[in-house]
């Protein structure tokens, strides 16, 4: 499964897929994966971002490749949301919060999921920006080099590869279809 | 190849770059895209002269430029859409009867007994739910309903149900009943058979006595199983003939003993001394006294023994002989105070009715209230095991939590469940407050209230149950009421009032605690009593005496304790009233009547008990006969000491001084 994830993300960055689309969906991906899941924040969030046109494949691959070094940012995340947790403008806020009917169940008292929300809210907008760069920079300078190198050529000659391409082709397809 | 329609129309070249090519990310792509169409009329179209592979090839593109046109997705919106009508369809027809398999079966768990529940429907949005009728069985009386409801009208607390609990803030039932007939029965499949706990044996009443018409010998005919005097003298004419029994053979082995030593001393008693002249014959004559005075000793001793153990026996026969004398005072003590009418009779006589009809109302009231109780321990036990589970602490990586104040709802909670109803002409009104799992979440104790009315009586109990403490948990309860009708019918036969009816007003309070102690007391006034075929002396005198008094008072306290006996006390007035009434005829009846119980009394005495100590005369002869053995063989032992004495005599005057040589052969004692 994570194979076709790969397969989908190599597809959209050669594809004519927006790289508006491409860095959302990494964006997204690095927010997900810096909110701690089990709590009604992130189910929400993940369900939000279905309905929004952002590549899926790279949002699992960014949520997947992130969750893996989560633990390396939960000092930071924790120590951030223990500073927003008790600002004192916020105080107000956050015990109105506490009485509000939903909002416990979404733990936002929990100082690595206030954390990961304010730090993937904050860096959304520069990975979104960031990415967009890279992709286009990818498309314009890379991908034509790429595409005409030797190497290029014998690497989509390997079986494994060339399956991946077609599979890449039909998954193309499928998205077009159901989108 | 057909061309797609979306592309078919004339465009300028303005809205093509924005609505086509600038939705296209790869040059190639863009390129091969506005190669594919051609200058019209100053418009953009189509190209007719498309190959089929061109035309594959701008479908695919065109698909490509619909997936990048827009921010939102179609396909979730659409899931949604059916997510949110299977919701409408679930909730039309699966919702209601789902919601009322889970409520049943939740209350049934609650009170260990079926609860049906009839047409429960729920209102999302207005977060409201009917139901048109309840009814929770009794555990213990399986054939009974320990509740039943008509239409029932609840709103919930949307707020708590978003938390997942369920706060009612306010019900109303159409009507209310308890412990009305099922007609299947309401145990639960295979839940134990509960034993109910049974009844202390009731006192028997003491008889009432009719003084107009007394007979003496009757009443004690009557009486004669309460008589204590009939068991003593049967237990001290028992032990007289098991004392009498006892010694019989051995007192007669004893005399047989003592005649026969009569005749065989005879012989050694008749020895002449100053006959015997030879050393021999005294020698002989002498160990014949000591053989028999050895007899002599044996029997006078068993004699003795005899005659000690007679004593000890015939001293506690005795003893016993006097406490049956005793009884028999006690017992014309007795049946005098049946005929007494100041010694308390009336109210001995009248409260063993009374407390059967009172306590078995009490003990349903305070069953029904234990009941409560206990449910509601167990709704808020369960919430407090389940918090005792500690949560696995998180891993360090899982952040802190910090806590702002927020008001916590419990698991469940019911505000306020009214409801004001008329049944059978009575005008009902009941409120319960306070009623959840978690009793330390709400800032009052769960509290009832019930009134009825009817005309100008009236009825009310106001009950708090306290469980905010799990440590001192208890309930306590004040009752009131006034203007009520009380008729007994007939339940005062016995003690000869064919009915009984009053106005009845009162007050007082129950209260309980953890483990079913409860405790209920109730002070009553009656007012207008009217009795109804008065029979006897005490019936007619309580008539006559109810009807000149304003006010009968009586204070009634019952407790029911865990593992101990049900208590009842009851105390009125009634006594000194009736016994004033009682006066009069007393003076006419009672004296004569107390003189024949007397009478009675002795010939009874005399006639009947007397007989059970038939074997007192033999053991008193055997005791004479067992002192006369003692004696005689005292007597012979006396003889047969001179006896002796008189052969050491003679032997000494024989051989004094003179009989050297032959000392040696001379016994002993005889030697000088």
């Amino acid at each position: 499964m994570f194979m076709k994830w790969i397969a989908r993300a190599l597809a959209a960055l050669n594809s004519n897929a927006k790289k508006e689309q491409i860095a959302a969906g990494i964006a997204c991906g690095v927010l997900l994966a810096l909110v701690p899941s089990g709590n009604l924040l992130w189910i929400f969030l993940f369900g939000l971002f279905f309905f929004f046109k952002i590549h899926y494949g790279l949002q699992i691959i960014a949520l997947a490749a992130c969750k893996l070094a989560a633990p390396l940012f939960a000092s930071g995340l924790d120590a951030l949301g223990w500073a927003v947790l008790h600002s004192d403008p916020l105080q107000p806020f956050f015990v109105a919060l506490a009485d509000a009917p939903i909002a416990p169940l979404t733990r936002f008292n929990n100082t690595v999921v206030m954390g990961g929300l304010v730090a993937g809210i904050a860096l959304w907008l520069p990975l979104f920006f960031a990415f967009r760069a890279l992709v286009a920079l990818y498309r314009a300078r890379l991908a034509p080099r790429i595409a005409g190198s030797k190497a290029y050529g014998a690497f989509m000659k390997i079986p494994l590869v060339a399956r991946l391409s077609k599979a890449t082709s039909a998954v193309t397809k499928l998205r077009g279809a159901l989108e | 190849m057909k061309i797609p329609s979306s592309i078919k129309k004339p465009i300028s070249a303005k809205a093509f770059e924005k609505k086509f090519a600038g939705m296209l990310e790869q040059d190639k792509d863009i390129a091969f895209f506005r190669s594919c169409f051609e200058e019209q009329d100053g418009k953009l179209l189509v190209k007719a002269s498309l190959d089929d592979k061109a035309a594959k090839r701008l479908k695919g593109l065109v698909k490509a430029i619909k997936a990048n046109r827009g921010v939102f997705k179609a396909g979730p919106t659409i899931a949604l859409v059916l997510i949110g009508g299977g919701a409408v369809v679930f909730g039309l027809f699966f919702m209601n009867p789902t919601l009322e398999k889970a409520a049943e079966a939740g209350l049934s768990t609650a009170f260990g007994a079926k609860a049906e529940i009839d047409t429960l429907r729920f209102s999302p949005f207005g977060m409201r739910i009917s139901v048109a009728g309840l009814a929770i069985a009794d555990r213990d009386e399986p054939m009974t309903n320990l509740v039943e409801t008509g239409r029932l009208e609840l709103r919930l607390n949307p707020a708590a149900a978003l938390r997942g609990t369920v706060y009612i803030e306010e019900a109303s039932a159409e009507s209310l009943a308890a412990g009305t007939a099922r007609a299947t029965s309401g145990a639960l499949p295979g839940a134990p058979v509960r034993e109910k706990a049974a009844r202390a044996e009731e006192e028997a009443a003491p008889p009432m006595v009719d003084l107009k018409a007394f007979d003496a010998k009757a009443l004690l005919q009557r009486e004669k199983s309460r008589l204590s005097s009939t068991a003593a003298y049967e237990e001290a004419g028992r032990a007289y003939d098991e004392a009498s029994e006892r010694w019989k053979a051995r007192a007669a082995s004893s005399g047989a003993a003592v005649d026969g030593l009569e005749a065989s001393t005879r012989t050694v008693l008749a020895i002449d001394a100053k006959k015997l002249t030879t050393p021999d014959a005294i020698a002989k004559a002498i160990s014949s006294v000591k053989t028999a005075m050895a007899s002599v000793q044996t029997v006078s001793k068993e004699a003795e023994a005899i005659q000690a153990g007679l004593k000890a026996d015939m001293d506690n026969v005795a003893r016993l002989e006097k406490a049956a004398e005793s009884a028999v005072a006690d017992d014309t003590a007795y049946l005098k105070s049946l005929v007494d009418p100041s010694s308390g009779a009336a109210m001995a006589a009248l409260e063993p009715s009374v407390r059967e009809i009172l306590s078995d109302k009490a003990e349903r009231y305070l069953y029904y209230a234990g009941r409560a109780f206990e449910i509601l321990r167990k709704v808020r036990t369960a919430d407090a095991a389940g918090k005792e589970k500690d949560a696995p602490k998180p891993p360090e990586y899982r952040g802190r939590n910090v806590r702002f104040p927020s008001a916590a709802y419990p698991g469940f909670r019911l505000g306020l469940l009214r409801s004001t109803f008329a049944a059978g002409g009575t005008d009902w009104a009941f409120e319960l407050r306070e009623l959840s799992t978690e009793p330390g979440l709400v800032a009052e104790p769960a509290s009832l209230s019930l009134s009825a009315t009817k005309g100008g009586s009236s009825v009310g109990v106001d009950a708090v149950v306290d469980l905010r403490e799990a440590d001192e948990a208890s309930w306590n309860a004040e009752l009131k009421g006034s203007g009520l009708a009380l008729d007994l019918g007939d339940a005062l036969a016995d003690v000869g009032l064919g009915s009984f009816s009053a106005d009845l007003a009162g007050s007082g309070a129950a209260r309980g605690s953890d483990g079913g102690n409860a405790r209920l007391a109730l002070d009553l006034r009656l007012t207008k009593a009217r009795v109804g075929s008065p029979s006897g002396t005490f019936g007619t005198a309580l008539a006559e005496a109810v009807s000149g008094v304003d006010t009968i008072e009586a204070s009634i306290a019952y407790e029911k304790t865990t593992g101990g006996d049900d208590s009842f006390g009851l105390r009125t007035n009634l006594d000194d009233i009736v016994g004033n009434a009682l006066s009069s005829i007393a003076k006419r009846y009672a004296d004569k009547a107390l003189g024949d119980v007397e009478a009675a009394m002795r010939g009874y005495a005399a006639d009947e008990l007397d007989g059970k100590l038939s074997s007192k005369e033999g053991l008193d002869d055997m005791f004479s006969a067992a002192k006369g053995d003692k004696t005689k063989a005292d007597g012979i032992q006396g003889r047969l000491d001179q006896k002796l004495k008189a052969l050491e005599d003679r032997a000494k005057s024989i051989g004094a001084g003179a009989l050297q040589g032959i000392a040696p052969g001379l016994p002993s004692s005889l030697r000088p």
